[in-house]
């Protein structure tokens, strides 16, 4: 059974989905008490659309351009510092920067816009400094594509992790303390005051990437992922195009970074660092590589898992059960033994590289208890064969023993073990010269 | 001699890989609407040829003339120096590269030895990111679907259908590339090097692997699309049918070296090449 929708139907579901969704994020976040439990689901919303951004970014470059990158969090660190650089009020200078004399910028592109438009001032004031941080990472990811995006593979990993330590150690120098505040945290700088703000901000990028890969260019990345010799012959310039889908991926990742300050709150550098990009890379993974919806599920899921379903294996009691193994970092080792078993058993991820449509959903929906139903007949025919295979198995096996008892017996007997062939009656001989 | 264009000529072309030399001094001529075949036993070095051709390697010594103008040109360099082995060092003096996208933006298109489709899309995806190079929006108008993008787009997929029904794969426009027959994916590999709008076309092997009903209709959808096009053909070839069959001219190439050219029956009848394929008298 196949569902099939106009066109119409389909945007008008999407469109009222999300209003609903939006409209439940927005009220979420006014309603719930800051005390009660499910204040964790907005939460989780807020922390999943910024690393659903982040994984979109990265499965860009990984899925869908096939460059093996992984200097996502490096990128994410830019965009975070300059986002909180520009947007400290200018009274808190002196507080976060006091080691280093309130520092060189004394002032806060927020504050300057709100004295001059009010609320919307505000808002402009938080918007540029974010395109400003994804700019400035672009720009950064031009400089850096120059050299590494020549290499391939697993190469272009090592060099891309290095270049994000790299930035990671130069954000903590000292001597851009008056900038970075050294290797102290940022800050009191100005933040979004409804959840609705990532995942709007979140959303509109991520439409924006798969707008991308469903243009001319996206078909090019992938021609590029599937075979560079092949892409390259069919006059695609396979540095220009690799180059761009690097800029594109290392923007979108400077917004997250950005979105992911506010959340926090306060940044300090230390936490960008390749235990984040191997989160997000995991993300990606459990999600499928080459599928924009599948990194959107696996970073909710993610998210989800780490700061919510799965927060008692560290503090030593989850699901009722109460282990003294359960100690700080034993979430850590479960996700380790989980993305193992994904590798192992389910290396396509959830999605693969197939996308969300409505067509498809409903269809699944729909023959969704039709397959529950046939399940157990599944099954038992699934076991009936394999109960056939290790029969066929066995008696393989003892047919073989069998034969080699045999041979024994008649090696010991002295008969010939080989049958000679049969000689032929007369004998063709060719000559060279045809005579 | 043939009267028409030279669209294609290589002179002297020369690759040395460290001590090997993989083409030794190779001189071809392809002229407008003409079939040329390549042939020669396994390692004689056609494909090393080709990518030469490309621009996927950089030849040691030699010309590369595309319609007319040279556009790769090369001589022995730095520890080539020394090391080169093959003839006319010094003849040449510049040093003229080209990446093979470039090579296909002056209509040079190419198939390869094995099937190289992109494997995670469809015939008509395929077929669209060879006319890629050809559309001019940036990548923010397209992105954001300007009204350029979107006529380019639309110009595209048109262009993409008509070609594939001149191809028979119009049935299979939304099938995966590689759930394809193998004697489709060899038109369809065809089809997207068209798509590029050559004028000369390198076919490595077509024919490779196909049973003798599938080599004949190859060689008639060759000619075919000779004339449709309007192309010059260079192919090389192991099917001696195929080979005999269409080519108007064909080159034998042994250890990298160019030991005869002529027409069909000029090569049937050279002793050289009845040497290098059956091997000579003790």
């Amino acid at each position: 059974m196949e569902v099939r929708l106009n066109k119409k139907t389909k945007s008008v579901l999407s469109a009222v989905c999300i209003a609903l969704f939006l409209i439940f994020v927005y009220f979420g976040d006014i309603m719930i008490s800051p005390g009660s439990s499910w204040k964790m689901l907005i939460t989780v919303i807020e922390k999943g659309s910024i690393y659903a951004l982040v994984a979109a970014s990265m499965n860009l470059l990984n899925g869908f351009t096939g460059l093996f990158s992984l200097g996502q969090a490096g990128f994410m660190l830019i965009g975070a510092y300059t986002y909180a650089i520009f947007t400290i009020p200018a009274d808190s200078h002196d507080k976060v920067y006091q080691y280093f004399d309130g520092g060189l910028i004394k002032w806060s592109i927020v504050e300057i816009l709100e004295g001059k438009m009010g609320v919307l001032g505000h808002y402009l004031g938080m918007f540029i400094p974010m395109i400003g941080a994804g700019l400035l990472v672009a720009v950064i990811a031009f400089l850096i594509g120059i050299p590494v995006l020549r290499l391939k593979s697993d190469y272009l990993a090592i060099a891309t992790l290095g270049f994000a330590e790299i930035l990671r150690a130069f954000f903590q120098w000292n001597t851009l303390g008056p900038v970075t505040n050294g290797s102290n945290v940022l800050r009191k700088y100005t933040t979004y005051n409804n959840a609705v703000f990532p995942v709007l901000v979140s959303g509109i990028c991520i439409a924006i990437i798969v707008l991308l890969i469903n243009s001319t260019y996206g078909r090019a990345f992938r021609s590029i992922r599937d075979d560079e010799i092949a892409a390259e012959a069919m006059g695609i310039n396979l540095f220009r195009h690799k180059q761009t889908s690097f800029i594109i991926s290392s923007f979108f990742a400077g917004i997250s970074g950005a979105l992911l300050a506010m959340f926090q709150t306060t940044i300090n550098a230390t936490p960008f660092n390749t235990v984040m990009t191997y989160e997000i890379l995991l993300i990606v993974v459990i999600g499928g590589i080459g599928s924009i919806t599948g990194s959107i599920i696996g970073a909710f899921l993610f998210t989800a898992a780490s700061e919510w379903w799965l927060r008692g294996l560290d503090a030593g009691r989850w699901l009722g059960i109460s282990a003294s193994f359960m100690r700080p970092g034993f979430r850590k080792v479960v996700f380790a033994v989980l993305i193992m078993l994904i590798v192992l058993f389910y290396s396509r991820g959830i999605m693969g590289d197939r996308e969300f449509s409505w067509d498809g959903f409903l269809t699944w929906c729909r023959n969704l208890p039709a397959n529950i139903k046939a399940w157990p007949e599944k099954h038992k025919a699934k076991s009936a064969a394999r109960k056939e295979a290790r029969a066929a198995k066995a008696a393989a096996k003892a047919k073989a023993k069998q034969a080699k008892a045999d041979s024994e017996a008649r090696k010991a007997s002295g008969e010939a073990l080989f049958t000679p062939l049969p000689v032929a009656d007369h004998v063709v001989v060719f000559d060279k010269e045809g005579k | 001699m043939d009267e028409r264009k030279t669209v294609l000529k290589l002179s002297d072309i020369t690759m040395q890989f460290g001590g090997v030399v993989a083409v030794d001094n190779l001189n071809l001529e392809v002229h407008k609407n003409e079939i040329v075949g390549l042939i020669g036993p396994n390692g004689a070095g056609k494909t090393t040829a080709f990518n030469c051709i490309t621009g996927v390697y950089e030849p040691t010594n030699g010309s590369i003339e595309i319609n007319g103008n040279v556009v790769i040109e090369n001589h022995p360099q730095g520890k080539m120096k020394d090391t080169y082995k093959g003839r006319n060092q010094g003849k040449y003096t510049n040093t003229l590269t080209m990446l093979p996208d470039k090579v296909t933006k002056l209509g040079v298109a190419r198939t390869f030895q094995n099937i190289r489709l992109f494997k995670g899309m469809t015939v008509l995806e395929n077929v669209m990111v060879a006319m890629h190079m050809n559309q001019s929006e940036s990548v923010f108008g397209a992105t954001f679907r300007s009204r350029k993008a979107r006529t380019e787009e639309h110009s595209m997929r048109e262009e993409a259908l008509k070609l594939l029904k001149k191809v028979d794969l119009y049935e299979n426009r939304d099938d995966l590339s590689t759930s394809l027959p193998y004697g489709k994916q060899r038109h369809l590999e065809i089809a997207r090097a068209l798509a590029t709008h050559p004028s000369i076309l390198l076919l490595d092997e077509p024919a490779a692997g196909m049973n003798p009903q599938e080599s004949d209709d190859l060689m008639n959808f060759i000619g075919r699309i000779r004339d449709e096009f309007d192309l010059s053909i260079l192919m090389i070839e192991h099917h001696m049918q195929v080979i005999m069959g269409i080519c108007e001219h064909i080159y034998v190439l042994n250890y990298g070296g160019q030991i005869a050219d002529g027409t069909p029956e000029e090569i049937q009848s050279n002793p050289a090449v009845i040497e290098a394929y059956l091997g000579g008298d003790e």
